[in-house]
């Protein structure tokens, strides 16, 4: 499709109307379309990266992971039936409980509401893929082979065994010497690197891949919810991957972090546990409420009201549930000014929470709802989840939380929380989409069978649960006396308990038997107005035939018959007969028109990265060191591989919108600013400066409450290779950014290649070479050994941060220099050597902030 | 002048102001955010330093310093809010089309009202509390 004289740049082609003039019909142009965007079959399925594969996929596996999780409830239930049990042991106990919690949290819950996220969003969007769809198929097998190492350690007696949240001293080598804590912080690990890709692509995706149209004003609200989501898991992993990490090395190699008679302090993991995990909670409800946010409308018929106060709420949040953390510590004695920073920001939390609760209510008050299977859960997420909420204010409360913490008080707080907030609404949600997925309705009885035992069963175990707590009863005991008056509420919960599990076999069986019983679904069969449901059901892999332009949130509503025109060709992109995928990338905030992406199709890349991933973490789990080079290097190198297949030789042309029309765009790989790319590092770029920023908490920390801290015989005061080190990062920055600013002036393929910037890549990859050294040096020379004290231990692991780094960037400028020799980057083409410069530039100013707390701020603090 | 199928690069290139839209829209809460890790930061690092007992007169010196940092936080707000509300009639000439530049100038006024009151909320108990007692 190349472009002609007559070509005008223009973001507008002709309105819709006609079918496009290439003369195919619907039938005809889905083939076409699936030919291209189809998945490959049999165990080459594997190789799909296409983003309903890999939604479904995650959703698949976490489901079986619920299952596990389930029961392992039921163990737990059965224990805690009656008084004096012993039908499992302290140390068995311990094991499923803990496996029990982060099972349900980081394998069940986060990758769940992924997965349904991925699935989703391009087609609420109306966009044909997500923004990194091998990235998106790697995230998955992360996710999996995390997921396995923990399942295979419960299988085999060796699982984690110290609580979900693995509070030191007790997960450290003195007092957990196996390899049981190893497993949780490994394959946490390992499954949170999936978290964190997926969210740097959802966050790309939603703000560059929408229909065109679609402003943010038109954006819809589930987009809003995983946009915020999305952003808060970019923030708010890194702190416990980091906290992962230091606690991993302290128990592998001796250095102290969380050790007090070392100079560490177990308060610290505390804090980089909760700084992710109170955030966690509205990861997980922000995704559910989205859904919600989807369904009323619908089953009200009619739009959400106030939804400029609902946008608010989401985005006030998801900033201010970063400041709720502490409310886990309010017992570990910190001042009480403090506590009430906390507790008055934990009560601030649900005012936005109640805001979006009544703009619900407000919705299904002003329309005429219609009471469908999904509505039926969702009164049942709205009353759970406001009892939970409110148990969540007495929370805060200081003086109440000193009374129940660590009580089973907590333990049903929040569970009204999780699986009113997030289990309630994802039952609605697969009733509501099921239909899109197979085309089939669910059975309105089973369905409603489920729903009452779910529902009965889960007050009954929980409700009940609350004076089990106020009793006094606390958590993660694996007995208890008969004579303490525990007995019938431990009781009444195992029997709710059941009867829950009942409901959920209900509702599984209900599932798998819909997929071929179920009555076939007729078009739009809730009637919602959202662009999904302008698509076939089941949706074709290509998800639309051509892409509309929208005019309102509510596109279906306005247009009938939008299906219809689109599946006919009258939108953009209808053509696929260049075999080539692609879907219009807009601006942000108006959603016009900005390029063409072109995507990538089946892959075996992401599969075996993942697996040379996991070679690497195996050999760190099993302690078989030689391997974790072989394993690191591999994933390197197949990185690198992967990263050399994209992109273009030479400028390509723009893109027509339609067959009939001489509107064009241009790709992706010319538009610099809208190239998936660039969104990508730029969030992950993100989530690397939270990994520093929690380092930095750490030295902070440990300095208000160890003693005799930083020691002042191990203050540095070595200055010269330090300033070396700065001047070095600077220069590869400079130089960086003279590779890329150099491409401007240069008119677009005036030598063939853009050879004048490789210099400044070669001279940078230099640069960082001597930053390296002179951070080697440092390492060697001035920073004590790192097993005697906690200010060796966190100064080295500053030092560390910043030669990953600065080793990262080398290799990256190495790789643009041959790249743009190679004729990749040209004037038109700068997206690499703009991405080199951010990296740098990162690179220089964090190294610049590592060096000042070594070498500058100790003797300000001593 | 274009060549035919080879358009040039200016054509193509399309900076992203937008991306400043969006964080003016949660500039009023990244304020917040400063205010609630700087009063955290600076109770904890204060109670931990000299400044712990320091006290002129009847006041607490970590207190008052304290104080300083949230009024100087509420001011920030203040006018931010203040501007936000005054020109919420206003079109910004950076959103398009019309009806987006009126939802974000909406949007933007509201997430700086919450965020002004979060912040006289989480500041309110240093004017309550001293500041280091456990």
């Amino acid at each position: 499709m190349s472009a002609t004289s007559q070509d005008r740049i223009l973001p507008r082609p002709a309105p819709r109307g006609q079918p496009a003039a290439d003369g195919l019909s619907p039938v005809a142009r889905h083939h076409q379309m699936d030919a291209v965007w189809g998945a490959p079959r049999g165990w080459r399925a594997l190789s799909s990266v296409n983003h309903s594969s890999v939604g479904l996929r995650f959703i698949g596996t976490a489901l079986v992971f619920f299952l596990i999780g389930g029961v392992l409830a039921m163990l737990i239930r059965a224990q805690l039936a009656v008084s004096g049990n012993d039908f499992l042991d302290a140390a068995t106990y311990n094991q499923i409980f803990t496996m029990h919690g982060t099972v349900m949290m980081f394998l069940f819950a986060i990758p769940m509401l992924e997965g349904f996220a991925l699935y989703l969003l391009p087609k609420v969007l109306g966009s044909r893929d997500l923004a990194y769809p091998r990235l998106g198929a790697y995230a998955y097998w992360c996710y999996l082979f995390g997921g396995l190492i923990l399942i295979g350690a419960m299988v085999m007696g060796v699982a984690p065994h110290q609580g979900w949240f693995m509070y030191t001293p007790l997960s450290g080598a003195t007092y957990s010497p196996g390899i049981n804590a190893d497993v949780w912080l490994i394959g946490v690990t390992f499954s949170e690197i999936s978290a964190v890709c997926g969210g740097v692509e959802l966050i790309a995706t939603i703000l560059r891949m929408r229909s065109p149209g679609m402003s943010l004003l038109r954006m819809p609200l589930f987009a809003w919810y995983i946009l915020v989501a999305a952003a808060m898991i970019v923030v708010g992993f890194p702190p416990l991957i980091l906290g992962s990490i230091l606690l991993e090395v302290e128990r592998s190699f001796g250095w102290a972090f969380f050790e007090v008679a070392r100079g560490g302090d177990p308060l610290l993991w505390q804090h980089l546990f909760w700084m992710f995990g109170h955030p966690e909670v509205y990861i997980i409800f922000l995704p559910a409420a989205g859904m919600v946010s989807m369904m009323i409308p619908t089953f009200a018929g009619r739009p959400i009201v106030g939804h400029v106060w609902v946008v608010a709420s989401v985005l006030a949040m998801g900033v201010l549930s970063f400041g709720l953390w502490v409310h886990h510590m309010f017992t570990v004695g910190i001042p009480q000014l403090a506590q009430m920073f906390f507790s008055a920001a934990s009560m601030l939390v649900a005012i936005p929470t109640a805001v979006q609760f009544f703009a619900w209510i407000a919705t299904l008050w002003a329309g005429k709802p219609v009471i469908r299977l999904p509505m039926l859960y969702l009164f049942g997420f709205l009353a759970v989840f406001v009892c939970g909420g409110l148990t969540g204010v007495m929370l805060a409360l200081v003086p109440f939380n000193w009374q129940v913490h660590d009580t089973h008080f907590v333990v049903a707080h929040l569970h009204y929380v999780l699986v009113g907030g997030m289990v309630f609404p994802l039952l609605a949600a697969v009733y509501y989409w099921m239909p899109h997925v197979t085309g089939r309705m669910p059975s309105e009885t089973l369905g409603k069978w489920a729903f009452w035992l779910i529902f009965i069963g889960f007050n009954l175990t929980f409700l009940v649960m609350h004076l089990t707590g106020l009793l006094g009863m606390p958590r993660r005991v694996y007995t208890y006396p008969g004579d303490v008056g525990w007995d019938v509420f431990n009781l009444a919960s195992s029997i709710g308990g059941f009867i829950q599990a009942i409901g959920f076999a209900l509702f599984l069986l209900d599932v798998v038997l819909h997929g071929r019983m179920g009555k076939i679904a007729r078009h739009n069969p809730w009637g919602a107005g959202s662009l999904e449901w302008a698509m076939p059901t089941p949706t074709p892999t290509y998800n639309i035939a051509s892409l509309p332009e929208v005019r309102s949130r509510e596109p279906v509503w306005d247009e009938p018959d939008l299906g219809a025109q689109l599946a006919a060709g009258q939108g953009d992109l209808p053509s696929a007969e260049h075999g080539i995928r692609q879907t219009i990338a807009v601006e942000p905030l108006s959603g016009e028109r900005s390029s063409v992406i072109e995507l990538p199709g089946p892959s075996w890349m992401p599969l075996y990265a993942a697996l040379a991933t996991a070679v690497f973490f195996q050999a760190l789990l099993f302690k078989q060191y030689m391997w974790v080079p072989v394993g690191g290097g591999l994933s390197l190198a197949i990185f690198l591989v992967w990263a050399w297949g994209t992109g273009k030789r030479h400028d390509p042309a723009p893109v027509r919108l339609r067959p009939d029309d001489t509107a064009v765009l241009p790709t992706h790989y010319v538009a610099t600013d809208d190239a998936p790319g660039w969104w990508g590092v730029t969030f992950a770029l993100v989530a690397d400066a939270m990994v520093l920023a929690s380092l930095l908490f750490g030295y902070l920390f440990l300095w208000t409450v160890a003693p005799n801290w930083p020691p002042p015989q191990w203050i540095t005061r070595e200055v010269a290779a330090p300033l070396l080190a700065i001047a070095a990062l600077l220069g590869a920055a400079l130089l960086a950014r003279q590779g890329h600013v150099g491409l401007h002036g240069k008119r677009p393929n005036d030598d063939g290649s853009g050879n004048g910037s490789a210099i400044w890549s070669w001279a940078s990859a230099v640069a960082g070479i001597m930053a390296f050294l002179a951070l080697t040096y440092v390492l060697r020379q001035a920073v004590p050994d790192p097993r005697v004290h906690a200010y060796a231990s966190i100064v080295s692991a500053l030092v560390v941060y910043a030669l990953i780094h600065i080793a990262i960037g080398i290799i990256m400028s190495l790789h643009v220099a041959c790249r743009t020799h190679a004729g990749y980057v040209s004037s038109m083409r700068q997206l690499e050597p703009r991405i080199l410069r951010r990296w740098w530039s990162f690179t220089a100013a964090s190294g610049a902030v590592i060096l000042a707390a070594i070498h500058f701020l100790p003797e300000t603090l001593a | 002048m274009n060549q035919p199928g080879k358009p040039q690069a200016k054509h193509f290139y399309t900076p992203v102001p937008q991306g400043r839209v969006l964080l003016r829209l949660v500039a009023g809460l990244g304020v917040w955010a400063s205010c609630f890790v700087l009063l955290y930061a600076g109770l904890s690092l204060g109670c931990a330093s000299a400044l712990a007992g320091k006290q002129v007169g009847s006041v607490s010196v970590l207190s008052a310093l304290l104080t300083v940092i949230w009024v100087a936080h509420l001011g920030a707000l203040v006018v931010m809010f203040w501007r936000a509300w005054s020109n919420r009639h206003v079109l910004p000439t950076d959103v398009q089309p019309a009806s987006t530049a009126r939802f974000t100038g909406r949007l933007t006024w509201v997430l700086h009202g919450v965020a002004l009151v979060a912040t006289v909320v989480i500041g309110l108990p240093i004017l309550m509390l001293p500041a280091c007692s456990a």
